[in-house]
């Protein structure tokens, strides 16, 4: 029972940052069906935001030598800036373009910030530690549960509480839900779509910084490509639970970390690092099977 | 006799467009053999490979307007094939213990190791084109993606066959750039013949429309089935050169990097046409050469200054996204070259002149 | 003679083939969008299929192409069940169409518009790009062999559809309004063209329209459709003169062929 639901807790912890990433990307698919891979890199430079650029190994402390709340924000700040940037310079330009344009243009993106890191960081792995109350591990009932993993489950949960909140109580939100569900009826409708898709754009940045803060204090280490494997996985999740909808993208990554601890440990030990394979896998068949998820507003072509 | 060769310059007018991508070809190995530093032969050697990678590439995406996301997996299948086949006779049955016992002491001699690794490749295309070629628009553009990580988390776990994350050095290098440029050729007329056979016509119908393309009877699935085979198979072949190239494998060369490289010279050269394949792998590779040099420090008087490394990377993600804001047909915005040079006159992509419409 | 060799059941020879629907409903979620629809096409005959906007009469065509399953009744070709069948199956046996948005290819030229339609055939592209050349000279495209379609005005882009659903060597074309959008002269170029047809190739026609000048001209036969259903079916005097279609059709305001609900 006590293995079990350490599993549980390491399903839904890892789950957790999974659900965070793919809501970004299923948010900013559902108004303007960009798939934006760049949500991972926005991650990597929250990360990085911490360090001061330079070539060294031994790392060089910039928004992580301020006071913790400080940091917090500032942090936030640096991610949500860089996302509206991205927004305003590369994808608004091709908003008119095909979904798989825009694909390959969030590719373009992520590589493109991708190398700035390396250019101001070198592509070296920095270690990095957040302070050592995040380290501890906490008791409860007899479950060992490092504190890290419980901070993550808990501001996960707030958050994506928070946003569901804001996408129905306000008025910037529900312009967002309606032009998810039908981008050309709200613009007719008077929705201002610069407004809306800059607003989702900051969300997605925001909740960048957080994982890219909950990533570090979890690994303590910084990488270049950190951002883009989480991106993956979270993009594949949020195919998984379905592109038209924020729950089932929300729904899919913690589907996905569930999925991911829970074959780590039932399969044996000689096929346990195949097991994303699985989860790719498990793409290919949902596309296959349900594949109004992805092509919600094409599917019914008017013949 | 007269007929005869009427026919023959027919023929030749026919092959026009794709004689105009091969002759400065053999011109830029012919120039580089002769008079190019071992540097420069070795840039263009592999130039010459990278335009096989992108000719693949274009035989299904410039044809069938469906991104695909998955040929490197094919690069990945191939190169390993050719290696498990012709690499390091004494320390094969060691580092590679998983391989089946007939390969494991045996050596295959280069060019049927090659057919096998291409047709293996062709084959592993023809087995997942059965699946993905249902999806279409952006579901295939993400199911040829997972495939490709697919193909790579196995490849990368696989120790006993691939030797893991680690890399297989030792393999014969042979390909010298005239190989190259057989090869670049051979592609080249190979994806041309696709374009204007039958099945190519279909397949740039159902580019245009998808509905109206069944409506005439054309099965999407089934041509593009072929063309995912096709491009499978070229695709193999880049792999094989490449392995045989660097003489070093390792499955993170054929993954995003490269990956994006690639569909990033379809994109600008223009995946409309033939040409732009060819035309974006020459012009990037010229501008990747030029900041690879710069990465390297220049001197200037008596200061060498030097860009930091991942600048060409950035230049070429900014070029890309250039291309995609303003000129997203790409430089050759679907046309072919005809002779003479009538760029600007639009060209069918058989390569047969278009006269205005009245 | 026609260019096409088929088998054909000329207006004075035997039948042909037979396009039959039965009984076809297709309701999308819980809106019926046809209840219980028949329909009957002979290779030699044109007839016309009329009704206002949202009548079905797409959605029919649609089901007769395969690019819409029933959710009951009967589609067959010569007693041959055709339900199962995708749209390219379709159009190998000899069931074509054009489209209301013409949606040609667009960046390839007539000439290979015409030729790709020919290849399911079986017969290799020579003989495609001959049939292709034939076929332009009788609809007299010829002149825009080597243009992209795209750079067509609406009335030859129209031809070209019609041009590239013959190329199909089909027994049935289905016409989905070929003649919206365009002037009084282009539309009796039409008339002539499609009244040739079953004579010319060999192909039974229906024809989707509301233009009713087009339809009086060209049809034999008649079929009325009104909220999904069949309302009349007849020869053209009867169908304008039939009290039941004015109502519907025309609205009740008055009876003229010439006004009323989405003819233009």
């Amino acid at each position: 029972m006590g293995y079990f639901l350490q599993v549980v807790i390491d399903a839904v912890s890892l789950g957790s940052l999974f659900a965070l990433v793919s809501l970004s990307i299923g948010l900013i698919f559902g108004i303007m069906r960009l798939i934006n891979f760049a949500q991972g890199d926005f991650v990597t430079i929250g990360a990085y935001s911490l360090l001061a650029p330079a070539a060294g190994a031994a790392p060089v402390l910039f928004l992580g030598a301020l006071p913790w709340p400080l940091m917090i924000v500032l942090v936030l700040a640096v991610v949500v800036v860089l996302a509206l940037v991205t927004e305003r310079v590369a994808f608004r330009p091709l908003r008119n373009a095909e979904p798989a344009t825009l694909l390959v243009s969030s590719f373009a993106v992520s590589y493109f910030l991708q190398n700035l890191v390396i250019v101001l960081y070198t592509s070296r792995p920095k270690a990095l530690s957040l302070g050592t109350e995040i380290s501890t591990v906490v008791d409860i009932f007899g479950l060992r549960i490092a504190s890290i993993q419980l901070l993550t489950i808990v501001v996960t949960i707030t958050l994506l509480v928070a946003i569901s909140a804001f996408l129905r109580f306000t008025p910037l939100g529900l312009q967002m839900r309606a032009s998810a569900e039908n981008f050309r009826m709200a613009r007719l409708l008077g929705v201002r779509a610069n407004r809306v898709i800059a607003g989702a754009f900051a969300i997605a940045g925001f909740l960048g910084g957080v994982v890219a803060l909950l990533l570090t204090a979890q690994t303590g280490v910084i990488d270049v490509r950190a951002g883009a494997t989480l991106a993956v996985f979270g993009f594949f999740a949020t195919v998984i639970g379905g592109m038209g909808s924020l729950v089932g993208a929300a729904l899919g990554g913690f589907l996905v970390g569930a999925v991911s601890a829970v074959l780590q440990t039932i399969l044996p030990a000689d096929v346990r690092p195949f097991r994303d394979a699985v989860v790719f896998a498990a793409v290919i068949v949902v596309l296959l099977v349900r594949p109004r998820g992805i092509i919600a507003s094409k599917s019914k072509e008017r013949v | 006799m007269i007929a005869a060769r009427n026919n023959f310059i027919c023929h030749l007018k026919a092959a026009t467009p794709v004689l105009l991508l091969i002759v400065p070809l053999v011109l830029a190995a012919l120039l580089a053999d002769q008079f190019g530093s071992i540097g420069v032969l070795r840039s263009v050697t592999e130039a010459l490979i990278k335009i096989v990678v992108v000719v693949g590439l274009y035989i299904f995406i410039g044809n069938s307007g469906v991104i695909s996301l998955g040929g490197t997996a094919f690069m990945a299948i191939a190169a390993y094939a050719t290696t498990w086949q012709t690499c390091c006779s004494m320390m094969k049955p060691m580092v590679m213990s998983g391989l089946p016992e007939f390969l494991k002491h045996m050596t295959v001699p280069f060019a049927p190791a090659a057919l096998i690794a291409v047709a293996l490749a062709g084959l592993a295309a023809f087995i997942s084109g059965l699946v993905l070629m249902r999806l279409s628009g952006l579901a295939a553009a993400i199911g040829t993606l997972a495939l490709l990580f697919i193909v790579n988390v196995t490849y990368s776990n696989w120790d006993s066959v691939t030797m893991g994350a680690s890399s297989v050095v030792g393999i014969p290098t042979y390909v010298t750039v005239w190989i190259a440029l057989a090869a670049a050729s051979g592609s080249i007329v190979v994806a041309y013949l696709f374009q204007i056979s039958r099945a190519g016509l279909a397949l740039r119908a159902t580019r245009e429309d998808e509905i109206a393309a069944q409506a005439v009877g054309i099965s999407i699935f089934r041509t593009r089935l072929l063309a995912f085979t096709i491009s499978g198979a070229v695709l193999g072949l880049a792999g094989v050169l490449y392995a045989h190239f660097l003489g070093v494998l390792a499955i993170d060369m054929f993954f995003m990097q490269l990956t994006f490289l690639s569909l990033s010279m379809l994109v600008v050269g223009g995946m409309g046409s033939l040409a732009g394949a060819v035309v974006g792998v020459v012009s990037l590779s010229l501008v990747i050469e030029l900041f690879r040099t710069l990465e390297r420090g220049i001197w200037l008087g008596e200061t060498k200054a030097s860009l930091p490394a991942g600048s060409q990377e950035l230049v070429l993600a900014v070029i890309m996204l250039c291309i995609l804001i303003w000129r997203r047909e790409g430089i050759m915005g679907w046309k072919e070259i005809t002779w003479p040079f009538t760029r600007h006159q639009p060209v069918s992509a058989s390569g047969e002149k278009i006269e205005a419409a009245a | 003679m026609g260019i096409l060799d088929l088998p054909r059941g000329g207006p004075s020879g035997y039948p042909g083939s037979r396009l039959i629907a039965e009984g076809v409903t297709v309701r999308f979620g819980g809106v019926s969008a046809l209840s219980g629809v028949d329909l009957e096409l002979g290779q030699s005959e044109i007839v016309g299929l009329i009704g206002p906007n949202g009548a079905g009469k797409t959605t029919l065509v649609n089901v007769l192409t395969g690019f819409q399953r029933p959710t009951q009744g009967k589609v067959e070709l010569d007693g041959l069940d055709l339900r199962s069948d995708k749209p390219f199956q379709l159009a190998a046996r000899g069931i074509s169409r054009t489209f209301q948005a013409g949606r040609l290819f667009r960046r390839l030229t007539v000439r290979e518009n015409l030729e790709v339609a020919g290849f399911h055939t079986g017969c290799t592209r020579r003989q495609a790009r001959e049939t292709a050349d034939r076929l332009l000279e009788e609809l007299d495209l010829t002149a825009f062999a080597g243009s992209t379609a795209g750079s067509l005005n609406y009335g030859h882009e129209r031809r070209v559809g019609i041009g590239r659903a013959l190329a199909t060597k089909p027994k049935f074309v289905l016409m989905d309004e070929p003649a919206s959008g365009m002037n009084d002269a282009e539309c009796e170029e039409l008339v002539a063209c499609i009244a040739g047809i079953p004579a010319q190739f060999g192909c039974g026609v229906l024809l989707i329209e509301h233009n009713m000048k087009v339809i009086l001209n060209a049809c034999e036969r008649i079929q009325v459709m009104d909220g999904g259903k069949r309302i009349a079916m007849g020869k053209p005097k009867a169908i304008i003169t039939d009290a039941r279609v004015r109502a519907a059709y025309f609205g009740t305001r008055h009876a003229t062929a010439a006004g009323g609900n989405g003819i233009h």
